[in-house]
């Protein structure tokens, strides 16, 4: 998952399966707390750059707004 | 280390000391209590105490069931003096204990289901905004304000409005896909 956009798709795909039943809740819990990981991580990032008083440049959520 | 080497500086010691230097064999260091008059040894007592442990206990009790009331207004007066240090103190108590609470509350609303049960209603009944806001949250049907707010409400630096949209889209597909993961359990059960 290079970028925000790819995470989604993930997370959309995982909730078709769950939701089709091809997987267990487990494994799509797995997948929602590495997102959860994901963002608090792109977060801490945000905050850096808040506390700088700089406008965030982070390429992981920069690429999902080119695309 | 002797108990004589622990309690060397205390006023009452001095005597002791003084028998040990002139070579006189000390067999147990003892002392009479003020209050209840008793023979007790040194670990019976406070630093510098007249009255023993147990005696300065029942006395503060005493105390405490005497002036309940003016030791909690104190104590209130006190918290709203120092919220600051209420709440980091509480903040780092629940860092330290997270496992320890986490493991008391399960055992607690086990034994309890009655009055977790009436807990929660009350909470619904008296805050009814809040729980139309996370029950919207939960449906995945939450406006951008609340996402980012809920990014946001731990962090003593950012604010809702400094957290970018793809932050708040990603955060709201984790929040989809965590309520499908529940529903999805309750079903089982």
């Amino acid at each position: 998952m290079k970028n925000a956009e790819a995470l989604r798709a993930s997370l959309s795909a995982v909730f078709a399966k769950l939701q089709a039943g091809e997987i267990k809740p487990s494994e799509a819990a797995e997948l929602a707390n590495l997102g959860g990981k994901m963002i608090n991580s792109a977060k801490v990032q945000v905050e850096y750059y808040a506390l700088r008083k700089e406008v965030p440049k982070i390429a992981w959520l920069e690429q999902e707004l080119e695309g | 280390m002797c108990m004589a080497e622990n309690f060397t500086d205390a006023p009452w010691r001095q005597g002791a000391l003084g028998n040990q230097q002139k070579g006189i064999e000390m067999i147990a260091v003892t002392r009479s209590c003020s209050k209840c008059g008793n023979e007790k040894t040194l670990t019976d007592f406070y630093r510098a105490g007249l009255q023993c442990r147990k005696c300065v206990s029942s006395v503060k009790a005493v105390y405490r069931a005497a002036n309940s009331e003016k030791i909690s207004a104190s104590k209130a007066k006190w918290r709203s003096a120092n919220k600051e240090k209420v709440s980091a103190s509480g903040k780092s108590y629940r860092a330290k204990n997270a496992e320890s609470i986490a493991f008391k509350n399960k055992a607690y609303a086990k034994a309890n289901p009655e009055k977790i049960s009436a807990m929660g209603a009350r909470y619904r009944a008296n805050n009814p905004e809040r729980v139309a806001r996370k029950a919207a949250m939960n449906a995945g049907m939450a406006p951008d304000w609340l996402v980012a707010y809920r990014l946001t409400m731990y962090s003593k630096i950012l604010k809702p409005k400094d957290v970018p949209v793809a932050l708040i889209e990603t955060r709201r597909s984790v929040i989809l896909l965590k309520r499908l993961i529940r529903g999805t359990n309750n079903e089982k059960r």
